[in-house]
């Protein structure tokens, strides 16, 4: 029971966006127009979930007496209600600077969260830097390439296309970098499955 | 003495490389080599292949306890390898006379070297499964640099902006997959002392 009361503050964040996100697709405002509220009524929430679903059988299945790590599952579900409130506040088209401000800022909550995550598994903590910005440059790449196949290999933004998403992939691993940096300065303990982990050479 | 005796291979790849950039630049009438700023790869290239033992070095010289340890020259010949890969091909003239040369450098270069900066970086430091994810970011970051680094030299002021969208998401990707192949290796090398 302790252990699902800890959970309060990414199951609100969850709470949240699907309440947004359904009535962002139930709405008929101008800025929710062609942007595939639909999609991601069930996109998101299955995206926010992927983290603590791994963590449960990683981990929380194992290891009864561990405690979930709400804060990570937090930062990590954080950007997708951040994108559904800029929505909802038409912040993306009434702010010039309000698309590169989020993919720098989502992605450093976004692999701040995996890195808490991933930080009790390496040492020396140095080398979380490198990981996790790399980390955040693959999800940046896998975007960037979503955003290709989903709208602009059939259209004619590609040559606007190419500065914006080298500017993206830029913005997205500068922030990842921060969050390797910002988790290197986190207090992190050693979990029991992790020094389990180290102790069997590594294999998981 | 034995400490050192694999150096002769990341020396022969510095050597081989520089000896190709030195003809490239200042032997005249070679049309292959025209146009293709070889005279600030004749200073780049040993520039950065040599930066990753002289880190090593560095490193190893502020941490007593590793002190005695062997230098990792096999992974040093990795790092060293891709730009001894693109100056033969510039030499052989690969680049035109091969369709395919351009793109299977992006995916070679990329997986030779990050697996020698993931066999220096990360092996011994992070459990097997996460070594693959390390070494295929490293490539996405690199791969990123790389593209930044051609469109502010060559494709901002230039012609090319038209085609560079595709042609770089397509270079992000075999790079990217390149390394995601050497995290596999590096991953699956183990953690004996005799690889690196």
């Amino acid at each position: 029971m302790t252990r699902i009361r800890s959970l309060w503050l990414p199951a609100l964040v969850l709470a949240l966006t699907v309440a947004g996100l359904f009535a962002a697709s139930q709405s008929t405002a101008d800025q929710f127009a062609d942007k595939a509220w639909s999609l991601r009524l069930v996109a998101y929430p299955l995206l926010m979930l992927v983290a603590p679903t791994i963590w449960w059988f990683a981990v929380g299945r194992r290891d009864r007496s561990s405690r979930p790590p709400a804060l990570a599952f937090t930062l990590i579900m954080a950007p997708f209600l951040s994108d559904l409130t800029a929505n909802w506040l038409d912040l993306f088209r009434s702010v010039d600077w309000w698309d590169d401000l989020s993919h720098f800022a989502h992605w450093l909550l976004l692999c701040w969260g995996i890195g808490l995550l991933l930080a009790p598994h390496v040492r020396p903590r140095w080398v979380l830097v490198p990981l996790i910005a790399g980390i955040g440059a693959l999800l940046a790449l896998g975007w960037e390439l979503g955003e290709w196949y989903a709208f602009i290999r059939h259209g004619k933004e590609a040559s606007g296309a190419y500065q914006d998403t080298l500017g993206d992939l830029t913005l997205g691993t500068s922030g990842a970098l921060l969050a390797g940096v910002l988790t290197t300065l986190a207090p992190t303990t050693v979990t029991t499955t992790a020094r389990a982990q180290r102790g069997r050479g590594g294999d998981s | 003495m034995t400490r050192h005796r694999q150096a002769w291979l990341p020396a022969l790849i510095l050597v081989a490389t520089v000896a190709q950039l030195a003809v490239a630049e200042f032997v005249p009438g070679i049309e292959r080599f025209e146009g293709k700023a070889f005279g600030a790869r004749l200073l780049a290239y040993p520039a950065l292949m040599l930066l990753v033992p002289a880190l090593w070095w560095l490193a190893r010289r502020r941490d007593q306890s590793t002190s005695q340890q062997a230098a990792p020259y096999n992974a040093f010949a990795l790092v060293m390898l891709p730009f001894g890969v693109d100056v033969t091909g510039n030499t052989f003239d690969l680049y035109d006379r091969i369709v395919v040369w351009d793109d299977l450098n992006h995916f070679v270069n990329w997986a030779l070297l990050c697996g020698g900066l993931g066999l220096i970086l990360f092996r011994a430091a992070l459990p097997r499964w996460l070594i693959v994810f390390a070494v295929t970011g490293l490539g996405a970051i690199l791969a990123i640099g790389w593209e930044v680094g051609e469109w502010f030299t060559f494709i901002r002021h230039g012609t090319e902006i038209e085609t560079a969208y595709e042609d770089t998401l397509g270079d992000l990707v075999l790079g990217t997959c390149g390394a995601f192949l050497a995290g596999l290796l590096v991953a699956g090398a183990g953690r004996s002392s005799d690889v690196t």
